[in-house]
């Protein structure tokens, strides 16, 4: 977890010339992204092509842990563990001297993603995300479903939100022309 | 004066084709720091803001360079 920001880190000294991408959930930033956007702020100058453009996934969850007790063991959302602390990386970037761009509706993708790409530093895209769709794989065991069910069926608050998402997934997968 | 253990692995690291090294100061590695410093940039430091951050650069190293 939180290897993305360094690993992009390391391309830009390794390939100072061309762009660098990382997709960074919001608790791996919290874990050591944010510290190590200083690095960045650090050394860009020296990059030949600025560009390092970091997009974090922001939806104030564990996420990936939370769907993973969720569809593992069976269990419900455990908010004391899982919920953390609401943040503004773009606001953060930005008070570093990099770039900062909120993404709070899919309207605002596409012209976020072109201003990141035109920008003249490094870019920090704070994309706010919805929680309660489930990072669903192309198979799901009867196993996995099982263990959803019973998870779904003791879950908080959360629950109705998370059975809306999970359906309105299961609706775009099949129906999205591929 | 003469080359002490510290000198000598900088060399031998820059001898392998090493070009940058990522860390973080601390009494474990000051005498590699001092023989980084004293290398006149044979070897370029980059400095993280965790040590566990440096792990990840290993990237760097293995990336394939395009020719």
């Amino acid at each position: 977890m939180g290897c993305a920001l360094p690993y992009a880190i390391a391309a830009k000294f390794a390939f100072p010339e061309r762009p660098a991408f990382a997709f960074v959930g919001d608790g791996a930033m919290q874990m050591g992204g944010n510290a190590e956007l200083l690095t960045v702020a650090k050394y860009w100058k020296e990059w030949l092509d600025p560009r390092l453009i970091v997009l974090v996934l922001n939806n104030k969850d564990l996420n990936f842990v939370t769907w993973e007790m969720r569809t593992m063991e069976g269990d419900p959302k455990f908010e004391a563990s899982q919920d953390i602390p609401a943040f503004s990386y773009a606001d953060y970037a930005d008070s570093i001297g990099l770039k900062g761009i909120k993404i709070l509706t899919p309207e605002d993708i596409y012209p976020a993603l072109s201003a990141a790409l035109a920008a003249t530093s490094p870019v920090v895209l704070d994309c706010h995300v919805d929680p309660n769709v489930p990072p669903l794989t192309p198979t799901i065991t009867v196993e996995q479903t099982k263990n959803f069910v019973s998870a779904i069926a003791q879950e908080d608050e959360d629950a109705p939100k998370t059975v809306a998402g999970t359906f309105g997934q299961m609706f775009r997968n099949f129906f999205t022309p591929r | 004066m003469s080359e002490n253990i510290s000198d000598f692995v900088v060399n031998r690291l820059s001898d392998w084709g090493v070009k940058r090294i990522y860390g973080y100061p601390g009494d474990g590695i000051n005498p590699l720091l001092a023989a980084l410093n004293r290398s006149n940039e044979l070897i370029d430091f980059v400095q993280v803001r965790h040590e566990v951050m440096a792990s990840p650069p290993d990237a760097d190293a293995i990336m394939p360079r395009r020719t």
